[in-house]
């Protein structure tokens, strides 16, 4: 099975008076891994609701596999959103949620599942409520890899675990991933962990799109511009600076946009350093209020 | 039954089976307390003064109720989660209260007969009490309790899925909505009082399908 395409046009998302998500259009091709940031507050989980059919959208539309999701019983099965404290039965066992959720998914892997719940480390014999925040957030992932689902979606399900099960859960994804392509949506703050994950980003800030890019393409628009100050400012004149930092005769600059290559070899002429930049820092810059 | 099994005969079968057991723990609390409350009153009084197990008509009208709302607003988030239609999950709610209401009717007017033929026996007089008359017929007792227990069922759905939509404000709503087990637990059982209950009740199981097709989940409550 593979994965499910994402086409959303014009989402808007209101609740009364608050507009959650604010005419958001982007396309996600099946079968890859994409990262949905943004900060607190930026519309991503009602977004992922929206895609999951957790609710209709106030305005816009949304196709997943060519189809409207809501209340379409194909592709509800098809779309799986993880939330943070999961959508389980909390008063069993994690059996009585395998069990319910076995019935429920047609891709369901009941053996996987069973090997994810031993490789966290999760008691089988305590009701899910007694769990801790981490252990939780681990059975939720368990959900949702276990699932298959076409389209499967992670709403910060990895916040509440400790760094070894976040690791975890990362190479158990990237492996199954590998083995059953299907398209991955991963929403998360800790972006350093995760951005090797993706293969494109959306963004998205107070409620609009920022962006939408494969990573790469993303990345290699970002560069930081390091060296004399009058040499850094002439180089980035024209150039979108999205943060600055200087340490007496010294600048650092962060900028963002189509860089010419002939504009960057002529800044290592004029003795000015040239770094990459990660996708968390370029996604902190970009959303910082002085750089809209 | 597997994910290949149509939505809602899942959701239908889920249901039923859970609600089976609390629907057996009931009966058997209640005729184990209706016989004993029965005994006291021949050791005290010489004989029971009318149809004790009579008396557990509101409980059927009322635990039912109780046991629908319950399930629905625990369970629709899951649902959904799961990748299930919310059309699915009323369809199966209303299905499987209305097997309970069904069920339950049948043990009612069963523990009356085998009730009956006890006084019977003891050469007491069987009367129902002023408030839960019986019916003189069984096929009709079977009838009026299936109505009664359906209505009581299905008003829990309606009155679970108002509540999770509009939160305390579908306090304004409860009139109608627990309409139907007030009308059961109030009226004689004539053929007029089954035809309201059963129409209301048909009303109540319209409502909520209509209110369940459009519902926001919410998001999971986080446990402490």
């Amino acid at each position: 099975m593979s994965g499910f395409a994402v086409s959303v046009r014009d989402l808007t998302v209101r609740y009364g008076r608050t507009t959650a998500v604010d005419n958001v259009s982007f396309d996600l091709e099946p079968d890859g891994i994409y990262g949905l940031l943004g900060r607190n507050g930026s519309g991503k989980t009602s977004t992922l609701s929206v895609l999951a059919s957790m609710r209709r959208p106030t305005a816009g539309s949304v196709l997943i596999d060519g189809a409207e999701p809501f209340e379409n019983e194909r592709v509800m099965a098809g779309v799986s959103l993880i939330r943070e404290s999961g959508d389980v039965l909390a008063n069993e066992k994690i059996s009585a949620s395998l069990a319910y959720y076995e019935q429920a998914r047609p891709a369901w892997d009941a053996q996987f599942a069973d090997e994810l719940v031993d490789a966290f480390g999760l008691n089988r014999k305590k009701a899910i409520s007694t769990f801790s925040r981490g252990q939780r957030s681990a059975f939720g992932a368990v959900i949702g890899l276990a699932c298959r689902a076409p389209l499967t979606m992670f709403d910060e399900v990895y916040l509440g675990m400790d760094a070894p099960s976040r690791y975890r859960f990362y190479d158990l994804l990237l492996a199954d991933y590998a083995e059953h392509p299907r398209t991955i949506i991963l929403s998360s703050h800790l972006i350093s962990e995760i951005e090797r994950l993706f293969s494109g980003v959306v963004i998205l800030d107070e409620g609009r799109l920022l962006l939408n890019e494969e990573v790469e393409d993303f990345r290699t628009r970002g560069a930081t511009l390091t060296g004399p100050t009058a040499q850094v400012d002439a180089v980035t004149a024209g150039l979108r600076v999205v943060a600055s930092r200087s340490l007496g005769p010294t600048k650092e600059v962060t900028v963002f946009g189509d860089l010419d290559g002939a504009a960057l070899d002529a800044a290592r002429a004029a003795g000015v350093a040239i770094g990459g930049v990660g996708v968390q820092d370029l996604f902190v810059h970009l959303t910082e209020k002085e750089s809209r | 039954m597997t994910a290949t099994a149509p939505q809602w005969a899942r959701a239908a079968q889920r249901m039923t089976r859970a609600s089976l057991v609390s629907v057996a723990w009931f009966w058997a609390i209640c005729v184990i307390a209706a016989a004993v409350v029965t005994l006291v009153l021949d050791w005290r009084m010489g004989e029971p003064p009318f149809s004790i197990m009579s008396t557990i008509r509101y409980g059927g009208i009322w635990y039912p109720f109780s046991v629908a709302l319950i399930v629905v607003t625990a369970t629709i988030n899951v649902h959904v989660a799961a990748g299930m239609t919310r059309r699915s999950f009323v369809i199966g709610a209303l299905i499987s209260n209305v097997v309970i209401g069904v069920v339950n009717g049948v043990v009612m007017t069963a523990v009356l007969v085998i009730e009956r033929g006890i006084y019977l026996d003891q050469g007491w007089s069987f009367a129902a009490t002023s408030a839960a008359p019986i019916p003189s017929a069984w096929g009709v007792s079977l009838v009026f309790h299936c109505v009664m227990f359906v209505a009581g069922g299905l008003s829990g759905v309606l009155v679970g899925l108002t509540y999770y939509r509009w939160g305390a404000w579908a306090t304004a709503a409860l009139p109608l909505t627990v309409l139907p087990p007030i009308i059961a637990s109030g009226l004689d059982p004539a053929a007029l009082t089954v035809a309201v209950i059963a129409a209301t009740t048909a009303a109540t199981a319209v409502a909520s399908y209509a209110m369940a097709r459009t519902i926001a989940i919410r998001k999971p409550l986080e446990m402490s």
